[in-house]
């Protein structure tokens, strides 16, 4: 693969060789504590740490679908505005050729963002 | 910089498709609610005109950007099945939502979508581009899947085809990169260019190529990568089961076909063999569990997996005969399997929210619907692959290309497979036409015209292909670009 002649396996020895190292490693210093550590349980141990506050609630709550909507919707257009800044750097050289591209990639999120408000998405309530 | 040389008649029957799924999916929510179905009308409109573009394009075998687009005769002949798939869908489709009250425009650009992405991606031998037509077809076919969003079921289809389609894009982009790091380029003639001649061939080639292998094997459903496939097609409305079935499967073929087959494939040493032992486990696993189901859509998502073991030949064969006999293959099932689904769409659809996908639905069907018991016979023996129909044809053609190469073994495992399968598909007819229903038998709605067109198209299509398969043949038998 490289000037030296090696095969692309031998360049790749010493990263085996870390994560060969990296499993001994991690299974050595898990096994010492389970057999050396000692253990013991109660009713208070296992409860969820939340900073020394008594736990109140369950964690999981259900959140309005529209968060994800929103969230999702904020990806589409982020990616869009995006795309838009190397054309903007390449306005001159692109030309016409740029222009062109540009208009008929937004019109077709044009038509996604007409269907998304068409059918009500952005609206809260 | 200047405008760039773009054949756009070579593009135009994908972009045909593209511009009709943009703006029908723009049109649907100013239609109210009653007038969804003009979507359904405009998009098969749509699709009809591209089906004219293709037929403009045989023969051309010309590429545009760059090489990246190749609009061969290979491409123009699947492009055909992709588009055909779509619209005996949306026939089937237009009636069985309006039945299962689930009338939502939505579904029509989808069905588009993600045709202009099987498209694109049997229209490329370029890794990447392949790869972008897998994804606009795949999540398109995600949200189909779990288009029934009301049934338990329906969703359950759409998340595992998600979590398992995604999963299975990762290995096929690891596959691509490594690929592109062996060889330094995208495209499957360069890719030959590069490891032709190399005294030994490089490890991360092989395991680019095994990477790819498996990214595809969960497409076609191969076995072991086919555990998705029997609850996304039980889960599915019935129309896209149907739908998922021809032209995914057809789509990730093509891909296959170009990148193993007349690609670098020869290349790379054990794929043969790989492929040799995928193709016997799908067809075997395939087969054998379809034996034991009772839901029909269940059964035939098995058949699928065994047709996938069958196609998958062509893949160890690796000739060009072989890929023109595939092509043809997946052209029968493609049509068969959607003419089966019709039938099961309409008795489904006799229920609003249960289904009526049992076996024993279907208990004496031929009796009271004489012409309805014959169209699914005739599907159930084209799937088995009796003469005269495409299935036969598609079945002889494959194996004639693989016994001319020697493949004895295979072959004769394919045969044991093709007279397993025999008992399935025959079970349904003997339901149909010999059993007594004990009870209230089902009622099945009336035919609508659409379908009824459809239909009597399928029927036609694969008995036509079955009695005269030389034209079909010879259509098959295409030039395929790429490897220049």
């Amino acid at each position: 693969m490289s000037e030296v002649g090696l095969t692309s396996f031998e360049t790749y020895f010493p990263i085996f060789f870390q994560i060969v190292l990296a499993i001994i490693i991690g299974v050595l210093m898990f096994g010492v504590s389970a057999m050396l550590g000692r253990r013991s349980k109660s009713r208070v141990k296992d409860e969820a740490y939340e900073c020394g506050i008594e736990v109140t609630t369950d964690t999981r709550h259900r959140f309005s679908v529209k968060f994800y909507l929103v969230a999702i919707l904020f990806i589409v257009f982020d990616l869009e505005t995006v795309f838009l800044f190397p054309w903007a750097v390449n306005y001159k050289q692109l030309g016409l050729f740029g222009l062109v591209e540009m208009v008929i990639f937004i019109l077709i999120l044009l038509v996604g963002y007409v269907y998304i408000v068409k059918k009500g998405a952005i609206k809260w309530d | 910089m200047s405008f760039p040389n773009v054949d756009f008649a070579l593009l135009s029957p994908s972009l045909i498709v593209c511009i009709t799924a943009l703006l029908t999916m723009l049109l649907v929510p100013f239609l109210g609610e009653k007038r969804q179905v003009v979507v359904a009308h405009l998009s098969w409109i749509g699709l009809s005109i591209a089906l004219f573009a293709v037929s403009q394009q045989i023969g051309k075998n010309a590429t545009t950007f760059g090489g990246m687009f190749l609009g061969d005769d290979f491409s123009q002949f699947f492009s055909g099945i992709f588009i055909v798939a779509a619209m005996l869908t949306i026939f089937t489709s237009i009636d069985y939502l309006r039945r299962k009250e689930n009338e939502h425009g939505e579904y029509y650009p989808l069905i588009l979508f993600a045709t202009y992405g099987m498209m694109v991606m049997a229209s490329s031998s370029n890794l990447l581009v392949i790869f972008l037509g897998l994804e606009i077809m795949s999540v398109s076919l995600y949200v189909l899947a779990g288009f029934a969003r009301t049934e338990l079921k329906s969703t359950e289809a759409a998340i595992k085809y998600f979590l398992l389609g995604a999963f299975a894009t990762g290995f096929t982009v690891f596959g691509i990169a490594f690929v592109y790091g062996v060889t330094g380029t995208f495209d499957v003639a360069g890719i030959i260019n590069a490891a032709f001649g190399q005294s030994n061939v490089d490890t991360f080639l092989i395991i680019g190529s095994a990477l790819l292998l498996i990214g595809f094997g969960f497409k076609v459903a191969a076995v072991p990568f086919h555990m998705w496939a029997p609850d996304a097609y039980e889960g599915a409305p019935s129309p896209i089961t149907g739908f998922m079935s021809a032209g995914p499967k057809a789509a990730a073929f093509a891909a296959m076909l170009r990148i193993f087959s007349v690609g670098f494939g020869s290349t790379v040493p054990h794929l043969q063999t790989l492929f040799w032992i995928v193709a016997v486990a799908t067809m075997t696993v395939g087969n054998i569990i379809a034996l034991r189901q009772n839901n029909i859509k269940r059964m035939l998502a098995f058949s699928s997996i065994a047709h996938a073991g069958y196609i998958l030949i062509a893949l160890v064969v690796g000739t060009g005969e072989a890929s023109s006999a595939a092509a043809l293959y997946l052209l029968a099932y493609a049509l068969t399997n959607l003419g089966a689904f019709m039938v099961i769409a309409l008795v489904d659809s006799g229920a609003k929210h249960d289904e009526f996908t049992s076996i024993d639905t279907y208990t004496g069907l031929a009796r009271k619907r004489p012409f309805l018991g014959l169209a699914l016979t005739l599907f159930m023996l084209s799937l088995a692959g009796f003469p005269p129909t495409a299935g036969f044809m598609g079945k002889f053609v494959l194996f004639k290309a693989a016994v001319s190469q020697g493949f004895y073994v295979l072959i004769v495992i394919a045969v044991l497979n093709s007279l397993v399968s025999v008992f399935y598909y025959l079970r349904v007819v003997v339901k149909m036409f010999m059993t007594e229903p004990d009870g209230q038998p089902v009622e099945v709605p009336a035919v609508p015209v659409f379908l009824m067109v459809a239909l009597a198209f399928a029927v036609a299509a694969v008995l036509l292909i079955g009695v005269y398969p030389q034209g079909w043949f010879n259509f098959a038998g295409l030039s395929i670009l790429g490897a220049n």
